[in-house]
């Protein structure tokens, strides 16, 4: 099911989405609902390592979050280098 | 036997670095109902979760038999941690966790938790691994989690601490 959503935007960028729509051979609505899809997955994982870089969020809870499998996270942590969440104090405290 | 509860990115990653199949050497491993389906995710897409298959079906990875109450409700941590933890308290299991959030809320509430790094450590401890397969196995761990320098030096000191109590108690 669909629902309107009204959304007002610079004629600039109205302009590109139909430009690119073209380019694309797809309608602007299409285009448009591709892009936000996208940008929508990208802001959840973004939003997600973020929450889990300042160590406010479990790992698997990022993966919730970001609404990916805990395998796609564990690859998207290591592609970008971002080290363990694990502090020294930590390994300190259980050893 | 000692019991080992684990979640997902830790037996994700000690089956990455191929160590998995030695882990029934130190106790059982445990493994929540949800920790269970997150292993299994994605089963086209990454090798590793074939592996895990075969041992959960093996029952050399076992499913959590007692009953889930859902105690937890931290917004802060994942279902399967959340899980991981509450089997802990109920069958006096040893969480193994990766996070720094689930160690800590474990820690907070008794239990002894404990990560892929020192589980290698124990496996050398205890004698199933050898020094030179302790220090390749970190070496793995360290690239896929982007160990810190520290962290590794930590690690590789405690194993020469054993070595050295074993040259002890030998005179």
């Amino acid at each position: 099911m669909t629902k309107q959503m009204n959304l007002r935007l610079e004629e600039d960028l109205i302009k590109e989405f139909e430009e690119l729509a073209k380019e694309e051979n797809l309608d602007r609505s299409a285009l448009v609902r591709k892009i936000l899809l996208e940008g929508l997955q990208q802001e959840r994982l973004n939003f997600a390592l973020q929450k889990y870089m300042l160590k406010e969020i479990s790992i698997e809870r990022a993966a919730e979050i970001a609404k990916i499998s805990i395998h796609e996270i564990i690859l998207k942590i290591s592609q970008l280098g971002i080290s363990s969440n694990l502090t020294l104090d930590d390994f300190e405290k259980i050893l | 036997m000692k019991k080992f509860v684990f979640d997902a990115c830790s037996l994700i990653y000690l089956t990455k670095i191929q160590l998995k199949e030695k882990l029934p050497l130190l106790g059982e491993i445990i493994v929540s109902l949800t920790v269970k389906n997150e292993l299994l995710a994605d089963v086209e897409k990454f090798r590793e979760v074939k592996t895990l298959k075969k041992n959960i079906n093996k029952k050399l990875i076992k499913e959590n038999k007692s009953n889930i109450e859902n105690i937890f409700s931290s917004k802060k941590l994942g279902k399967g941690e959340k899980e991981t933890i509450e089997i802990c308290l109920k069958v006096k299991g040893i969480p193994v966790t990766d996070d720094h959030k689930a160690l800590n809320f474990a820690l907070s509430l008794g239990l002894k938790p404990k990560t892929s790094e020192v589980i290698i450590l124990d496996l050398f401890k205890e004698n199933i691994i050898n020094y030179q397969e302790f220090k390749l196995f970190l070496k793995e761990l360290a690239v896929i989690k982007a160990l810190k320098p520290e962290i590794l030096s930590l690690f590789k000191n405690k194993a020469k601490e054993i070595i050295n109590n074993i040259k002890k108690n030998k005179k």
